[in-house]
C-alpha cells in the first residue's frame, strides 16, 4: 500500500512539473520582426549608364538587351543630343537638401524641409494640377526620403537598383470597373470581371503585402497568412522550367517594398513594412 | 489498488516522463521515412524537377511550422506557418475555389459538424505537442 502511495506521489509530481513547464514555454514558429527605431525611411537609388555612340542605356543593373526585352522605351534623339554633351548628372535628395550635380560640379541646391516642400506642392498644383494626389501621402513618401538618381556616360553596366521603401504603396481597386489606382493615380490597368467576382465572393476588403528581400509577409482582411520566402535559385528553376526569360533578379531580391491594396470602399491598410 | 490500475498509472507516468524529456530537448520533430516519388512525364512538376541541376526536388514538411523545397541542399522556397495562418489560408482557398467547392465543403461540415474542430485540433496537436517531419524526394 505504501509502495502504491509513493508511486502515485511520483506521478502527481511529474504531472505538476510538466504542467508548469508547459505553461512557462509558449512555442511560436513566427520569426520576430525587428522593430524599426527611427520611423519609416524610403531609400531609392537608380543608376543609369548610357553610351551615345551605340545609343543604348543600362538601368538599375539591367543591360540594354534586358531592358529592351522588358519593353523599356528608348531615348529620343533630342535627349541623346543633350546626354552626349554631358559626362554625368546626379539628382540627390538627402535629409533636407536636394542637390543637382553635373560633371562633378554642383549646379543647384534646394532646401527640402517641410515648408519648402509645401511651396513646391503649391507650385506644382498651380501648374500641373496635382488633382487626386493626396499631399499627406506625398509627405508620407518624401519625409525621411533618401533618393538618388544618377545618369553616367559610360559603357559599363549600371549599378544595381536599390529600393527600400518602408511606406506602403496605397493601391485602390475600383468596385465598379476594377480600375487600379496607385496613390490616387489611375494606372490604366484593371482587373477582369472574373477576378472582381472572385474578390466579391471571397469578401476581400483589403490586402497588406510586404516584400523584404525575398520574404513575403501578407495579411488579408487583417488576418495573417503564412510567411513565404522565395529564393533566387528557386525562381531561376521556375524560369528554366517554363522558359520565362526573367533575366537577373538580383536587384529585386535586394529590395524592400510593400503595398496596401484596398478593394472598393474597404478599410484602408495601415502600418508599414518593416525592413 | 488493482493490478490494472497500477499498470495504467505506471504506463501513464512513463509516457509523461518520456514526453517531459522530449519537451526539454526542444520538441524536435519526429522524422518519418522519406518517400521517393518519380514524377510522371507531362506533369508541370516534372518540368520543375528537370529544371534543377540535381534533377531532384526535396519537399520537407515539419508540422512545427515550416515547409521547405530544396534541391541538392539549395533552398528554393520556404513557407512558415502557424495553425492560425493555415486556418486563414484554408478559409481563403475555400472562398476562392472555383465552382461548387465551398458549397460542397459546407454540406460536408453540415453532415460532420465535428470536422472543423477536428481539423483545428489535429493541426494544433502536431504543431504544439507532437511535431513530425516527413520528406518527399521528387525525381524525374
Amino acid at each position: 500500500m505504501k509502495k502504491n502511495t509513493n508511486l502515485l506521489k511520483l506521478i502527481i509530481a511529474i504531472v505538476l512539473v510538466l504542467g508548469i513547464s508547459v505553461m512557462q514555454h509558449t512555442p511560436s514558429a513566427v520569426a520576430e520582426i525587428p522593430m524599426q527605431q527611427d520611423g519609416p525611411a524610403n531609400r531609392i537609388y537608380i543608376d543609369v549608364t548610357y553610351d551615345p555612340v551605340t545609343q543604348t542605356y543600362s538601368l538599375g543593373g539591367f543591360s540594354s538587351a534586358e531592358l529592351e526585352q522588358y519593353g523599356a522605351p528608348g531615348f529620343t534623339p533630342e535627349l541623346w543630343q543633350v546626354l552626349a554633351s554631358l559626362d554625368s548628372i546626379t539628382l540627390k535628395l538627402e535629409n533636407e537638401q536636394f542637390n543637382l550635380v553635373t560633371d562633378e560640379e554642383q549646379l543647384a541646391s534646394i532646401a527640402w524641409d517641410a515648408s519648402s516642400r509645401q511651396i513646391l506642392y503649391g507650385m506644382l498644383d498651380a501648374y500641373i494640377e496635382l488633382g487626386r494626389v493626396d499631399l499627406d501621402r506625398a509627405e508620407a513618401w518624401l519625409d525621411k526620403a533618401d533618393i538618388e538618381f544618377s545618369l553616367r556616360n559610360s559603357k559599363e553596366l549600371s549599378d544595381p537598383l536599390l529600393i527600400q521603401l518602408a511606406t506602403l504603396l496605397q493601391v485602390n481597386i475600383d468596385d465598379d470597373n476594377g480600375a487600379v489606382n496607385v496613390e490616387g493615380i489611375p494606372t490604366g490597368f484593371g482587373l477582369t470581371p472574373e477576378i472582381q467576382e472572385m474578390i466579391r465572393a471571397a469578401n476581400l476588403n483589403n490586402i497588406k503585402l510586404c516584400w523584404n528581400k525575398g520574404v513575403i509577409d501578407s495579411e488579408i482582411n487583417g488576418s495573417t497568412l503564412p510567411q513565404l520566402t522565395l529564393y533566387e535559385g528557386g525562381i531561376n528553376v521556375v524560369d528554366r522550367a517554363f522558359g520565362l526569360s526573367l533575366g537577373d533578379l538580383g536587384p529585386i531580391f535586394d529590395s524592400t517594398f510593400g503595398a496596401g491594396i484596398v478593394f472598393g470602399e474597404g478599410d484602408p491598410v495601415t502600418g508599414e513594412c518593416l525592413p | 489498488m488493482s493490478r490494472t490500475l497500477r499498470t495504467t498509472l505506471i504506463t501513464l507516468g512513463v509516457l509523461l516522463l518520456l514526453y517531459g524529456v522530449f519537451y526539454f530537448l526542444g520538441r524536435p520533430a519526429i522524422p518519418l521515412p522519406t518517400i521517393r516519388y518519380p514524377v510522371p512525364q507531362g506533369q508541370t512538376l516534372h518540368n520543375l524537377v528537370t529544371a534543377t541541376e540535381a534533377d531532384e526536388i526535396k519537399l520537407d514538411l515539419n508540422t512545427k511550422g515550416s515547409l521547405n523545397l530544396t534541391s541538392a541542399g539549395e533552398e528554393l522556397v520556404k513557407l512558415n506557418f502557424t495553425p492560425q495562418t493555415l486556418a486563414t489560408t484554408l478559409d481563403l482557398a475555400l472562398k476562392l475555389a472555383p465552382g461548387e467547392t465551398l458549397q460542397a465543403y459546407q454540406q460536408f461540415v453540415d453532415r460532420f459538424p465535428v470536422y472543423p474542430w477536428l481539423l483545428r485540433y489535429t493541426s494544433e496537436l502536431f504543431f504544439h505537442v507532437l511535431p513530425i517531419r516527413f520528406s518527399v524526394v521528387m525525381t524525374p
